[in-house]
């Protein structure tokens, strides 16, 4: 295998190093955006051989004349130059990319749907910007050869993660937290449990007599006797004065 | 027989009179106009209702090390040391019978600390305080706490451990 040329080397390693710097910190660099670090290694990766395609649309000045044919050749120049970024929503890019190499670079990387294209518009801008430091254009054959290092691994901060990670620093533990609260207003009240019905027997009672009575039907005896088992021996045996518990 | 006829006459004349008096009486009672009756008394009016209490509304909320009895942040401080317990004391106005109120700590650009909730009852101005700990103290760094009233985030505070 052909070795990378030290240019090349050179140039993926401020690249790298750029977006390593830029991503520190940011939703996307913490993983926070629920894309692991290999997915946006894979997409960089994949976004830099479309870049070196052959073809009109092909290296950076094609994927520019998209952007001036779709109404956004400022957006680009904001991150071909020198000044700040300008951002671009996920549908515009999409719109401007549409049958673009590009425009499959998030699928390939494993990030399709409206997820990919918006991690793909929050890192075109700075790949871009990373790409064309003082507004110079790498070639075509350059971007390939990113592409085909960072794909090896070989190159100076090639792996993904150290892309991605928001540098050396751990995160913090707080599993261990203690909390508590208190206020000078009362706890809302509890809705009262409802006070169960009870039926005193009376001379000439039953269960299916009372049953008929709450229920309306005698068949229902059975729940009466269920309820009041601790009392109830013989369901054929119940003591006038005795206090039975009617379930609902 | 001259004075038989008189006697019969006078008889005839009492048992008349004795017949007509009663009636005129009676006649007299019936057209006498039925007595007035007392004036009405003006139904006293109902009593006001009383005002709707206000809607329940947090206030404000302040950070700082310690809380007074009435739950209220002592010093609120935009600066804390790591081996502080962090209060959050939230004012409130309003009553509602029931408001879930939850303290939502992150540190950084986000990254969850805690999150704690308690449900108040209030009839009127109160304070709510919750508090966090971390026995092996806390990470210098920029905190947030943010209060969320039955879900809605109605008030947040950032501060720095240092």
């Amino acid at each position: 295998m052909r070795p990378p040329s030290p240019r090349c080397r050179s140039a993926l390693a401020t690249l790298l190093d750029g977006l390593l710097k830029e991503f520190a910190g940011s939703a996307l660099g913490s993983g926070q955006a629920g894309v692991s670090n290999d997915q946006v290694g894979a997409l960089i990766k994949s976004v830099l051989e479309s870049l070196g395609s052959e073809g009109n649309d092909g290296g950076v000045d094609g994927l520019n004349r998209r952007f001036q044919q779709g109404g956004a050749g400022d957006i680009f120049s904001s991150w071909v130059g020198t000044g700040t970024n300008q951002t671009i929503g996920p549908d515009i890019l999409s719109q401007i990319l549409k049958g673009h190499p590009i425009e499959q670079a998030p699928q390939r990387a494993g990030l399709g749907g409206a997820a990919g294209a918006a991690i793909l518009a929050q890192l075109l801008p700075v790949l871009i910007d990373k790409l064309t430091p003082n507004g110079q254009v790498p070639e075509r054959s350059q971007l390939r050869e990113m592409g085909n290092q960072l794909a090896r691994g070989d190159a100076p901060f090639a792996r993904p993660e150290m892309i991605m990670s928001s540098g050396d620093k751990p995160k913090p533990d707080f599993s261990n937290v203690k909390s508590g609260a208190s206020s000078t207003a009362p706890p809302p009240v509890a809705p009262k449990a409802a006070e169960p019905r009870t039926y005193t027997v009376i001379a000439g009672d039953n269960l299916s007599k009372i049953a008929k009575k709450f229920y309306g039907d005698a068949n229902k005896w059975k729940k009466i006797f269920e309820a009041n088992k601790d009392t109830i021996k013989n369901p054929d045996l119940i003591k006038v004065g005795q206090v039975l518990r009617i379930p609902e | 027989m001259r004075e038989i006829s008189m006697k019969r006459t006078r008889l005839l004349v009492l048992g008349v009179a004795c017949v007509a008096v009663p009636i005129a009486l009676s006649a007299c009672k019936r057209a006498e106009t039925p007595p007035s009756p007392p004036p009405a008394i003006a139904p006293a009016p109902a009593p006001a209702p009383p005002p709707a209490p206000a809607p329940f509304r947090v206030s404000s909320v302040d950070v700082g090390n310690a809380i007074g009895a009435d739950k209220r942040v002592t010093v609120p401080s935009a600066t804390l040391a790591p081996g502080d317990t962090i209060y959050a004391s939230v004012a409130s106005t309003g009553a509602a019978p029931s408001v879930t109120l939850v303290a939502r700590w992150t540190y950084g650009d986000g990254q969850l600390v805690n999150e704690q909730s308690q449900q108040i009852a209030p009839t009127g101005p109160s304070s709510s305080e919750f508090h966090i700990s971390k026995p092996d103290g806390w990470p210098a760094g920029t905190y947030k706490v943010e209060i969320l009233a039955d879900g809605t985030s109605v008030a947040s505070k950032n501060f720095e451990v240092k």
